[in-house]
């Protein structure tokens, strides 16, 4: 496990950390390094957060235009009969259920990211004790809002905040099950990373930040696509 | 791709559990997308597995040489199918063409025939046909059965030509989906199966194949029968207009919906000799209805019900025919010119080629023309309808030829055309 590590994961964590170190030298604040390694790392991946999502259109396309068949498949046959009913709509539309992991290939490439990500600002000891504009220590939970004498984690609330608006707008591309799949993950994060360092949460806040705009442009360029193809 | 995917996996798999929550939005779906295929998947994966033990299930044929190359092969699922195949048969018996007639029926009366150069084999039912049909080894395949590498049957590797031919007068348009998709030739009536079936390539894209209108083998059959028959009108003791109800079956057939207040108007008027004759498959599946009809208007001077094999001699009597969309209508305007009646119902068009078809097909729109087409508020007009149906039959003749055009053209040619089709397509193999 180690070696795949060190092969996928590993170079992106040293580019990181590159990144960061650079931009504090030239700017001299940690937090401010942390948000420009954040967009530029999201810089780097528009593409591949592009071919992920044009892969993952195609996949809904299919299941759209194949939709209406089988469902009238299955008001009609049972069983074997609509096993292979439905078998043979997939070799007229050239389809096979396992193509459905090619959708998620972009997932994948984007995997290695996350995992560095995730380990590096988990031991990257120059936010231990740093000071960012409100927050005090980016290496500790941020405890901004103080309650009933419980510092509350005001960090994560934003970042949730960002992911539900921006769960809004990429959802108008989704079926209603995958819209309240994706706010109940917005949510889940919330409670996961609650606890979480200030620096972590002040780098996905800014990546989700990056991530609404990408959605919009996403979603303007997709469904201008999609029109076009409609109106040939 | 598939190794960088599995690579990918297993990546996900030894990656901390809490860095998933830092995916955004766009990534959280895809993950949902993730566990949507995966089950999505092994369902089908299951499923499949389920099935193909199933068919494992049938025995295998020990009655036939799945080894030996045949050169034709023509398969029945049995002896109702006889009129289609016999005068092919005949012809390419004639003609010195080597042919082995498969048939899953031990009564099938092409078993009794004899031949010179047609070999006839029973080869079972069910899972036994299809494991000689699945292995068979012939350079061309002639059936009736729909729905080849859809269904149970498969193409065989071992076959260079799959050839389907049309059973009925009607047009294709009740089968199944994807009932022809992937035979190399389609033998058919006329025009109209032509452009159905060119109609459904265009949508599908799908390959297109060689169509051949050859006319009704089994029109001719009948056609021959008919000539030989020496029928004479004795079904009832007094000649009077008689009105032949011959619907076809189940939920939406004329019976079904309407049979007791038809057959109560028809028999109080007195005026009619009526013969009823119920599609066979009506006193398997609908056995009560048939009961209670039986039973409400029993066989009188007046009244008979028909359960002949063939439905000729009741087609000879009857000087009009009450109908639905049953494909018997066909038969009966081709070869006695007499008016049909049909009730509008509403065909089931799921699941059938018909719902791939931008219009309703040649047979459906032509009921209009070669009789009148009724609903249920008719029913008590029916005495007058049938009175001016029958005195307005000459207009007729200009639109059977019309209909036998894109039909059943070619009448008394059909098997010499198969014939021709069978041995240009084996001569280039």
């Amino acid at each position: 496990m180690n070696i795949l590590y060190m092969i996928f994961c590993y170079p992106i964590e040293l580019l990181m950390e590159f990144l960061a170190g650079h931009f504090n030298s030239l700017i001299g604040s940690q937090g401010f390094s942390l948000i420009l390694t954040s967009f530029s790392i999201n810089i780097i991946m528009i593409p591949v957060f592009w071919y992920a999502e044009k892969l993952q259109q195609r996949e809904r396309n299919i299941q759209a235009e194949m939709k209406p068949k089988i469902d009238e498949y299955k008001e009609v046959f049972k069983g074997y009969e609509l096993h292979l009913y439905i078998s043979n709509l997939h070799k007229q539309y050239k389809y096979h259920p396992i193509y459905a992991f090619r959708s998620l290939l972009g997932l994948f490439i984007q995997l290695p990211f996350f995992v560095a990500t995730y380990h590096f600002l988990s031991h990257y000891s120059a936010i231990k004790g740093v000071s960012f504009l409100f927050i005090s220590d980016l290496g500790s939970p941020d405890m901004l809002l103080p309650l009933f004498g419980i510092g509350v984690n005001v960090l994560p609330f934003l970042m949730t905040a960002i992911n539900l608006i921006s769960s809004f707008v990429y959802g108008k591309m989704l079926s209603k099950m995958e819209r309240i799949n994706i706010y109940v993950i917005a949510v889940l994060f919330l409670v996961l990373l609650y606890n979480s360092p200030a620096g972590l949460l002040l780098y996905w806040t800014c990546n989700n930040i990056f991530s609404f705009f990408k959605s919009v442009v996403f979603v303007k360029l997709l469904q201008r696509q999609k029109k076009t193809a409609s109106a040939l | 791709m598939y190794h960088l995917i599995m690579l990918s996996l297993l990546l996900f798999a030894v990656t901390p559990s809490n860095v998933y929550a830092y995916l955004d939005p766009g990534s959280g779906s895809m993950i949902v997308s993730v566990i949507i295929a995966m089950v999505t998947i092994l369902i089908y994966v299951t499923k499949s597995f389920i099935y193909g033990k199933m068919k494992a299930l049938g025995k295998k044929s020990d009655m036939t040489d799945t080894k030996r190359e045949y050169n034709v092969v023509v398969y029945s699922e049995g002896g109702q199918y006889w009129n289609v195949f016999h005068p092919i048969l005949r012809e390419l018996d004639a003609r010195g063409i080597p042919t082995m007639f498969f048939t899953s029926r031990n009564d099938d009366p092409g078993l009794a025939v004899d031949f010179t150069n047609v070999e006839k084999k029973f080869i079972g039912e069910g899972h036994n046909a299809f494991f000689v049909l699945n292995k068979i080894k012939a350079k061309m395949v002639l059936m009736t059965t729909p729905g080849l590498g859809v269904l149970q049957i498969k193409r065989s590797k071992g076959v260079k030509h799959y050839s389907h031919i049309t059973h009925a007068t009607g047009t294709c348009f009740s089968y199944k989906a994807f009932s022809l998709d992937y035979f190399d030739s389609v033998l058919v009536g006329g025009t109209a199966d032509r452009d159905l079936i060119a109609e459904l390539e265009e949508k599908r894209r799908s390959a297109k194949k060689q169509v051949e209108m050859i006319g009704s083998t089994y029109l001719d059959e009948l056609r021959l029968k008919l000539k030989n028959s020496g029928y004479v009108y004795n079904m009832f003791s007094e000649k009077k207009t008689t009105v032949l109800v011959s619907p076809t079956w189940g939920n939406h057939g004329l019976l079904s919906k309407y049979g007791q207040k038809l057959l109560k108007t028809l028999s109080d008027c007195g005026t009619f000799n009526i013969i009823v004759r119920p599609h066979p498959q009506s006193f398997i599946s609908e056995k009560n209805l048939m009961e209670e009809l039986m039973k409400n208007f029993p066989e009188t001077e007046n009244l008979k019900w028909d359960r002949e094999k063939d439905g000729l001699n009741s087609m000879f009597h009857s000087d009009i025919m009450i109908s639905d969309f049953s494909g018997i209508i066909f038969d009966y305007l081709f070869l006695f010119e007499r008016p049909v009646l049909t009730f509008k119902s509403q065909f089931e068009k799921r699941g059938r080629e018909a719902m791939d078809l931008k219009d309703d097909s040649y047979d459906i729109k032509i009921l209009d023309r070669i009789g009148k087409t009724l609903t249920e508020s008719d029913i008590s007009e029916i005495p007058a309808i049938i009175n001016s149906s029958i005195s307005e039959k000459q207009a007729l003749s200009s639109v059977v030829k019309e209909a036998e055009d894109a039909l059943a053209r070619h009448p008394g040619e059909a098997g010499k055309r198969a014939a021709d089709f069978i041995q240009s397509v084996i001569k280039t193999i």
